[in-house]
């Protein structure tokens, strides 16, 4: 009986259910459907009036990029900024997390619906190559101003001379050291002209003198730019302007030999404390909670992992060999760039040397993106950067004057080259593979990315 | 043997106790870190903050610049609810045709639709987002609800197992009754099924609540962020992250589902009981 | 007539299931089947190869073997583990005893972390080298190695993580534990069976649906495991691939390495794969489910 009643109830809660789903969901699609096209139409018709009437100019724009809440707050003033100098321009933003952010990229791409401008990484040859990305050359001197740029940080955007991006910030790989733990071990801190040996024997003193589950360094075998410095550093290259690779197998199994050896002195975070507790996040690495000594890191980094821990961080170079210091010169941490498919190619290029140029925006952006790639809004930083932020501008500037005078190249599929270098290096740490056969792969594997990387497709 | 009696029961309580607890233990962890001092969630080991602070909590619900995180929360909530309404609805009419009338093509019907759940998404997904784009519905929460309301293949098949549990003996006399298809399904098959529906509703909800990926790639307009996305707003893995938000906003984020579960749990888990007790 | 009546009623009650087949799934299907015989960097259109990336999948691609290899141990591993977890806890948490709610609600949080950001870092706490699981085995004096990060046990750490979010599956036993008539436990007893003779001849066979269908799709999503992999991973599927579940390859592939058609070749491969063992699922299933409804 009960139950025959409960089943009643149950029914007709449905069917009330069932209607009012059938009414809410309705009204809501049209609600929501008509108020996402709506803009879409607007913009396309005062665009093709904009034309002819450029006093109610009225243009609208979508900017992507990624970042955590002080980047989100940063953009946001200075978007704010540019929309009430320039009436009539909405900017809309569109940012998130760095997790699939590419991905929705790559999807929106396909699509032909991505942003008219895009923060990217270091990435964008891929992209240039696929005609994904604006020529913004036409507006180079008219609206966009380069001339306060480091000229390496301008060719590092430009692909058969033609500029795809504008730098938002410059960015250098190097060490990151635990200073703390350096004078508990009472080991020196290095100065910028130390070598591979100094390396090793601050790595060996340092594990040695903090004992059990300390040790001086993490396994940089693995790290693309730990590796370029070192070839740098005895006079190779990773990957040259000719597109051709510039070291050969030796010099990969003197690398790994290097690590060995400290691996074998316990001086180097054992393979699997490695891959359990990476040193690429903040939140994973024993460098912030004071059981490495050194990893490599970017320096924009610092500043945020310094907030986590009460430990004092530093930033150091690379050593050098026997051809002098190998340093990767300072590259563009992100870049700007615009999308192919835009509409209003013009705004873009103002609202891209608003970014970089202008001083007002400057100071609202300040460093969340790296070092201002402008001389002078440099400059005007500067004067009030917090100490943190001092060691960044100081350690970019000296990698900056120390750098080799080589024009630097990225390797094309950085992606894959990062994840075959991993692998190889576990292989070896690991002890699943010997160094000579290890590098025997590894050299394969590299050929073959070059030769995918220069196939048309 | 009286003794024995009483400690039976409590043994029973010791071991499930303790295992749920060592079960818990990661989310433990989490609720101490969102209430630790920034400079101690990933420095210091132990569980026991020195210092208990909220910041995290006021930080993260008020701290982005035009936006509130509860504006997350009710997206979130409106999009589950949509979900679980269109699944419950379209699924159960699915399941109810495979496993009660005969059709033909029926088995291929239904081969098809499992055959719909082999395919991994990430290949789909570009074709997909191209089809929504071109109906001009990226950006709403359109791509992320109506599917819902055209049956899924995963609980389809979970009802279809359920109805084929009820006895056909009671399609035969509603038949006699002079019921026709739907009164047979609504009045008899639906209420039967009810464990189903409501195991259904909750992994629905939670299914949807969790779709980090989905909600990714169809939002682009913050005000219409869910709480996956509003979670990696603090999250910058190439760079710095805000981890205190996150972790503070990710023990709020389990909240709804805790609720739907311990609300949800004990229809599908009375009736036998009972019986169990006399057992 | 009446017989053209019930069709109609079939299909009008698959009608919406069937407007989403035809429109959402069909053509996505259809693309994706296309792009395997393509050359796709998503950036540009897709250009035809015929059958260069089936190819390549068995004779080029030195990761390919370890992806296979892990998917398989994963697969046979975990889905036993979980539904045998599983099944046992939604038995014992069905017996008549206090506070049976609240830790049906502890047994099933592990499950609500799902995705969560969190559980990379969680995780490590557990099966890391100092992690609680190891703590526990040294009380028995074993000295456990870092089953998260070595490449021998890695994919057991993987494992583990399934089976400690077995909740949904203990759901679905509940749910139909649920449903059996009490009547025939009742009956049981007075016939005088115990506990254990009860679970062995009510219990059992009539929870052979939804066994059948919790081994089915606990099978079929094991062989998608995606989520876990990439957060236990950091995306990688390392050390040494051995966390690279297919999936997770699959997603490198297509998404990092922008090769989108060889991606949907190896979706397709998988689909094969799973269609077929499914198929021999669905045949043996007339020796060992009953069906209350009489029919196969």
């Amino acid at each position: 009986m009960l139950s025959k009643k409960t089943s009643v109830v149950a029914i007709s809660t449905l069917a009330a259910t069932m209607l009012l789903t059938a009414c809410g969901s309705s009204s809501n699609d049209g609600s929501s459907s008509s108020s996402a096209s709506k803009p879409a139409e607007n913009s396309s018709t005062t665009s093709s009036s904009t034309t002819t009437t450029p006093t109610a100019e009225k243009v609208e724009l979508r900017m992507s990029w990624w970042g955590s809440d002080d980047r989100h707050e940063k953009t946001q003033k200075a978007i704010e900024l540019f929309e009430s100098r320039n009436p009539g321009v909405t900017i809309t933003p569109e940012y998130s997390g760095f997790d699939g952010y590419m991905d929705k990229l790559n999807t929106q791409i396909a699509a032909g619906n991505a942003p008219d401008l895009i923060q990217m990484g270091g990435n964008i040859k891929e992209y240039v190559d696929k005609n994904s990305l604006l020529d913004l050359t036409p507006y180079v001197g008219s609206v966009i101003n380069l001339e306060d740029f480091n000229q390496g940080l301008v060719q590092s955007a430009t692909f058969n001379d033609k500029l795809y991006g504008v730098t938002l910030g410059v960015n250098s790989t190097g060490l990151l050291y635990n200073a703390t733990m350096f004078e508990k071990a009472g080991v020196a801190i290095p100065t910028k002209d130390w070598t591979y040996d100094d390396l090793k024997q601050a790595a060996i003193d340092i594990s040695t003198k903090l004992g059990k589950g300390n040790y001086g360094v993490y396994d940089l075998s693995s790290e693309s730019g730990a590796l370029a410095s070192y070839l740098g550093a005895y006079g190779k290259e990773l990957y040259g302007v000719d597109g051709k690779r510039h070291f050969e197998k030796e010099d990969i199994i003197n690398w790994f030999t290097f690590w060995s050896e400290l691996r074998e002195a316990g001086a180097v975070v054992p393979a699997d404390e490695q891959v359990s507790s990476p040193a690429t996040a903040a939140d994973t690495s024993l460098v912030v909670k004071g059981q490495v000594a050194i990893q490599s890191a970017s320096a924009s980094q610092l500043a945020g992992w310094q907030a986590l821990t009460e430990e004092k961080l530093g930033l150091l170079m690379y050593p050098k060999g026997t051809a002098g210091n190998g340093m990767v010169p300072p590259q563009s941490g992100q870049y700007i760039v615009a999308y192919e498919g835009t509409k209003h190619p013009e705004m873009v290029a103002k609202f891209i040397d608003f970014m970089v140029n202008d001083p007002e925006a400057g100071d609202i952006l300040g460093a969340t993106r790296g070092v201002p790639p402008a001389g002078k809004i440099r400059d005007q930083l500067s004067t009030q950067a917090t100490p943190v932020d001092q060691v960044m501008y100081d350690f970019i500037s000296l990698v900056a004057d120390t750098a080799p005078p080589v024009v630097w190249t990225q390797f094309p599929l950085d992606n894959e080259l990062i994840k075959l270098l991993q692998t190889t290096q576990e292989k070896i740490s690991f002890n699943a593979s010997s160094i000579d056969k290890a590098a025997d792969e590894f050299m394969t594997e590299v050929d073959k990315l070059i030769e995918k990387a220069h196939t048309p497709q | 043997m009286a003794l024995q009696n009483r400690l039976k029961p409590l043994l029973f309580h010791i071991i499930v106790l303790g295992l749920g607890l060592l079960m818990l233990y990661p989310v433990f962890w989490l609720l101490s870190s969102s209430v630790k001092p920034t400079t101690e969630i990933f420095t210091s080991k132990g569980l026991w903050p020195s210092a208990i602070t909220f910041e995290h909590y006021h930080n993260g619900w008020f701290g982005l610049r035009n936006i509130q995180f509860g504006r997350f929360f009710l997206n979130s909530i409106m999009i589950c609810v949509l979900a679980v309404i269109g699944t419950i609805i379209s699924s159960s009419m699915a399941a109810f045709s495979f496993a009660r009338i005969d059709f033909p093509l029926k088995k291929l019907f239904f081969a098809l639709m499992l055959g719909t759940i082999m395919l991994p998404g990430h290949v789909t997904l570009i074709p997909q987002y191209i089809f929504f784009h071109k109906l001009g519905w990226v950006d709403t929460f359109l791509p992320l609800t109506v599917p819902k309301f055209l049956g899924d293949a995963f609980f389809i098949f979970l009802i279809v197992q359920f109805i084929r549990g009820i006895p056909r003996e009671l399609d035969e006399s509603a038949k006699i009754d002079g019921c026709g298809w739907l009164t047979l399904f609504v009045r008899i098959i639906l209420p039967l099924s009810s464990p189903a529906l409501i195991t259904a509703a909750i992994f629905t909800f939670m299914g949807t609540w969790d779709d980090f990926f989905g909600q990714m790639i169809y939002l682009s307009d913050v005000n219409k962020y869910t709480v996956p996305l509003g979670l990696r707003l603090f999250l910058d893995s190439s760079g710095s992250s805000n981890w205190g938000s996150v972790f503070a906003m990710s023990v709020l984020s389990i909240v709804p589902s805790l609720l739907i579960f311990f609300l949800g749990q004990k229809y599908f888990t009375q009736g036998i009981a009972t019986t169990g007790i006399k057992g | 007539m009446q017989k053209y009546k019930t069709y109609l009623a079939g299909y009008l009650f698959l009608l919406p299931w069937l407007i989403g087949f035809v429109f959402l799934c069909l053509s996505p299907i259809a693309a994706s089947l296309y792009l395997s015989f393509t050359n796709y960097d998503l950036l540009t259109s897709p250009k035809w190869v015929g059958l260069a990336n089936y190819r390549a999948m068995f004779t080029d691609d030195y990761r390919m073997m370890d992806s296979i290899k892990v998917t398989f141990q994963y697969v046979f591993l975990s889905v036993p583990l979980r539904l045998v977890f599983a099944l046992v806890v939604a038995v014992v948490l069905n017996q008549g005893i206090r506070l049976l709610g609240f830790y049906r609600t502890i047994y099933y949080i592990p499950s609500l972390l799902g995705g969560s950001v969190a559980i990379s870092v969680l995780w490590k706490q557990v099966f890391g080298k100092e992690g609680i699981f190891n703590q526990a085995l040294a009380w028995f004096g074993i000295d456990g190695p870092n089953w998260v990060a070595d490449p021998r046990y890695a994919i057991f750490s993987l494992v583990g993580l399934s089976v400690w979010q077995f909740g949904s599956v203990m759901i679905i036993f509940l749910a139909g534990i649920k449903q059996i008539p009490g009547e025939l436990y009742e009956a049981a007893t007075v016939d005088g069976a115990g506990v254990m003779r009860k679970f062995w001849r009510i219990t059992m066979p009539l929870l052979t649906p939804v066994i059948f269908f919790n081994l089915t799709i606990t099978l079929i999503q094991s062989f998608q495991t995606f989520t876990k992999a990439f957060i236990i991973s950091n995306g990688t599927g390392g050390p040494i691939n051995s966390t690279l579940l297919y999936s997770l390859y699959l997603y490198i592939k297509g998404f990092s390495f922008h090769e989108m058609g060889y991606a949907s070749a190896m979706a397709w491969v998988l689909l094969v794969v799973v269609a077929l063992i499914t198929g021999i699922m669905f045949l043996s299933s007339r020796y060992w489910v009953f069906y209350s409804d009489g029919r196969e």
